[in-house]
């Protein structure tokens, strides 16, 4: 298993694409973190501000720099792996090796959940650098109070947390990905599709505008509230695609 | 040249996608519809935002479904240029003594027809749908403009709000052209596309400190409030909002021009 | 009487109503080459792709080496090599390169140098040893079928399919390929299922031929069958065609 996916891991970065999104992305990071420190303050939602300090921009930095991952970065990757490369036709060399399709299926899964988790490390490690660098640490202690009640930001437990909530709702976007280039034939329709549906969930339901607007919902759970709704939707959503697209994919002729 | 312009005409819609995305516009106009119906509730009327059947096709495109056109074209030219070369469908062209110069002008004046036809569809399909939802008032507020108008005086202002958003779309359309013939994959058309987006976006937002004229730099900035600033009392941003679309719509087309005849003949 | 490697048994494959694999039966005997012929769209790559197990029939049975490949995909892929269809690598990578990220996908070649060496056996028995570490962009039509050749030989199969090999070659390149194959099957024993449109290439170095058209099978036996078929002055393309006419 770890061979299929270091090949895979491989095959991703054998495209020139995946390095150039990764040097656009951190540079996309480095300038919205310049924008967002000058700026000084954060929007937790529409209605409610925070002072930014230290601790609390690399959250904050991530709800900025979300469109342009969850739209651009982790999508074209997504789209690459799992249609790309069958309806280019280099997949076909790997189908035909001695492997079942689900490890396959799964090897693609693990390697795209580590780019994601390289995409969320990058705007990390500038939210912490850029934070200490250009902003102060002192928040008055009322702030803080203010920041931990609005943003459910009290540590920087807070703030991983606030990364690790957001990993899911990409890692979900993913499975949605799988499930979408199964159904549609080109690579084209394979990204529109994604975007499309996530505007078409934020038409269904509240509860589904996550992908769109992760950065605000994830502040939402934080602060404790509708944590239990976005669990159940966030979980379904996962459970629904990733199962269906285990079962496509074992069964589908893939190319 | 009119042989090659109806085979793309034809080609583009004998795909599914683009029967597809014609009759998704129905669906979202009626969204939009419902939408503006439940802010009419908060609004009295009179305002701008108070949607009747005479100011409904203005406010469909402005409030919602410019991106939407925007993302057309991020398909469309995704698909039809850069899906297409990579794929080597274009070689069975070229071997029919079409140049690429050629080939350049007929997929651009397709897609812009195109996206014509759509900007049309919508048009009228906010009629129908509008017609049906909406009350008939006697007068409209507009945008930026003082005083209460009659329907037909909506009416025209409408119609010169959607040619202005349908320049707005042939400037956002140029830059996919050149992105898309840049691009090596169509994903990577399509990424680009979007980033485009996201950055048009965010720069009226970065660039507030500068004024207007800097912000309107943005082609998704003149949409949202460009086109109602152009129309308004006395045409402020008219000449500068023009003047910026072609400039868009000359550099993209020539250094895509330029890119797809000189790069495109090698690889191919 | 040797063991067939390769059978096909009353195989059919439909694809929302259309019969692209007609009820197709013919087996292939160890250490034989046989040719796979049929103008284009006869079926042949979608025979190849029940073959290797890509698609799954909608009737029939298909085995390698005894072996079930729709029951026992993974053994049976493990004793098969197959290049389907023009062969797709990555252009940035080398030609090394490429065939190393797909040992990784044999189990059987544990290691790092294992598949080192694997790697630059393979290279060489195609004669592309010295341009391997040339980026897969820069290759010939030629080359890259032969990289294709390579990557198929990766697992040690038992059995070797290959999907138009000679689509593209020059005459000279025509040659070799031939040549390649037959040393191939020289030295290791391998069986080889080859299928083109053109007869011409393969009747040289093919001792059996099953042919098709429109899915149905229309003929198989033993080439020299074939020659007996077109008489003593009778040419063997005349034979041919007159046999795809029907
Ligand atoms: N997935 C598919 N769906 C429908 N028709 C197909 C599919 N794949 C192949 N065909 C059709 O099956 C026929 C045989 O194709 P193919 O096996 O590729 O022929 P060959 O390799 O002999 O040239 C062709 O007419 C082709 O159009
Ligand atoms: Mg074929």
């Amino acid at each position: 298993m770890f061979e299929l996916f270091v090949s895979e891991w491989e095959r991703m970065w054998a495209r020139k694409k995946t390095v150039v999104t990764l040097v656009l992305f951190a540079a996309v990071s480095v300038l919205a973190a310049m924008w967002l420190s000058r700026f000084g303050v954060g929007f937790v939602n529409a209605g409610t501000e925070v002072r930014l300090d230290a601790w609390n921009f690399p959250a904050f930095l991530l709800k900025e720099t979300s469109f342009v991952l969850m739209l651009v970065a982790a999508p074209m990757l997504f789209v690459d792996a799992l249609a790309g490369e069958r309806v280019q036709g280099a997949y076909r060399m790997v189908l035909l090796r001695p492997h079942g399709r689900g490890a396959l299926l799964l090897a693609k899964w693990v390697a795209l959940a580590v780019w994601v988790a390289m995409l969320l490390a990058v705007v990390l490690a500038v939210g912490v650098i850029a934070g200490q660098t250009w902003l102060g640490d002192g928040g008055a202690l009322t702030e803080r109070a203010a920041a931990a009640s609005a943003a459910g930001l009290a540590s920087f437990g807070d703030v991983l947390a606030y990364y690790g909530v957001f990993y899911l709702i990409a890692v979900a976007a993913m499975g949605l990905c799988t499930l979408i280039c199964l159904l549609v034939p080109s690579t084209v329709l394979a990204y529109a599709g994604l975007v499309g549906s996530y505007v078409g969930m934020l038409y269904v339901s509240e509860h589904l505008r996550f992908f769109l607007l992760g950065g605000e919902a994830v502040f939402q759970v934080l602060s404790g509230n509708g944590a239990g709704v976005f669990a159940m939707a966030l979980g379904s959503v996962m459970v629904l695609s990733f199962g269906a697209s285990w079962v496509m994919w074992k069964k589908r002729e893939l190319c | 040249m009119k042989g090659l312009w109806m085979s793309e005409w034809l080609r583009l819609w004998s795909r599914k996608r683009t029967w597809g995305m014609f009759l998704m516009m129905p669906v979202l106009v009626y969204a939009a519809a419902r939408y503006c119906l439940e802010q009419n509730g908060a609004l009295s009327p009179g305002m701008p935002e108070y949607a009747t059947v005479w100011n409904f096709p203005v406010l469909a495109l402005a409030e919602h479904l410019m991106t939407v056109f925007n993302l057309l074209v991020v398909v469309l030219l995704a698909a039809a240029v850069t899906e297409e070369a990579r794929s080597g469908q274009l070689r069975f062209l070229l071997l029919r003594a079409v140049t690429f110069a050629e080939l350049f002008w007929a997929k651009w004046t397709v897609v812009l027809a195109a996206v014509g036809v759509f900007l049309g569809a919508f048009y009228l399909e906010c009629w129908g749908i509008g017609w049906w939802l909406f009350e008939r008032t006697e007068t409209v507020g507009l945008f930026y403009r003082e005083g209460a108008f009659a329907g037909g005086e909506a009416v025209r202002y409408g119609l010169a709000y959607y040619g202005l958003a349908g320049l707005t779309v042939v400037a956002m359309a140029s830059v996919m052209l050149l992105l898309a013939v840049m691009a090596q994959t169509a994903t990577a058309a399509v990424g680009m596309g979007i980033g485009w987006l996201l950055l048009s976006f965010g720069w009226p937002v970065a660039a507030r400190m500068f004024g207007a004229q800097v912000q309107s730099l943005s082609i998704t900035h003149i949409q949202h409030q460009g086109i109602a600033a152009m129309l308004a009392d006395g045409r402020p941003m008219m000449r500068w909002n023009l003047g910026v679309m072609v400039c868009y719509v000359a550099v993209c087309l020539t250094v895509g021009y330029l890119w797809f005849v000189k790069r495109r003949g090698l690889d191919v | 009487m040797t063991e067939s490697v390769l059978e096909v048994i009353g195989v059919t494959k439909k694809v929302r109503g259309r019969t692209l694999v007609d009820d197709v039966s013919f087996a292939v005997k160890k250490g034989e080459i046989c040719g796979f012929l049929g103008p284009n769209g006869a079926g042949k790559t979608t025979l190849i792709r029940l073959l290797t197990g890509l698609i799954v029939p909608t009737s029939g049975e298909l085995r390698i080496a005894g072996v079930n490949v729709q029951k026992e995909r993974k053994t049976a892929l493990g004793k098969i090599g197959a290049m389907v269809e023009s062969p797709v690598f990555f252009p940035y990578l080398s030609g090394r390169k490429n065939l190393l990220n797909l040992a990784r996908l044999h189990p059987e070649l544990k290691g790092k140098r294992a598949r080192e060496e694997r790697v630059k056996d393979v290279l060489s028995l195609v004669g592309l040893a010295g341009r391997g570490d040339d980026k897969v962009g820069t290759y010939s039509l030629g080359m890259k079928q032969r990289l294709g050749i390579a990557q198929a030989l990766l697992g040690r199969p038992e059995v070797v399919i290959l999907d138009e090999p000679a689509n593209g070659l020059d005459p000279l390149g025509m040659r070799e390929l031939r040549e390649l194959i037959l040393s191939l099957r020289d030295q290791f024993g391998l069986t080889f299922f080859v299928s083109s449109h053109l007869l011409d290439e393969l009747q040289q170095i093919c001792s059996r031929l099953v042919v098709i058209r429109e899915g149905k099978l229309l003929w198989q036996g033993e080439t020299r069958e074939l020659v007996l078929r077109a008489g003593a002055d009778g040419r063997l393309e005349d034979a041919f065609v007159e046999l795809v006419r029907g």
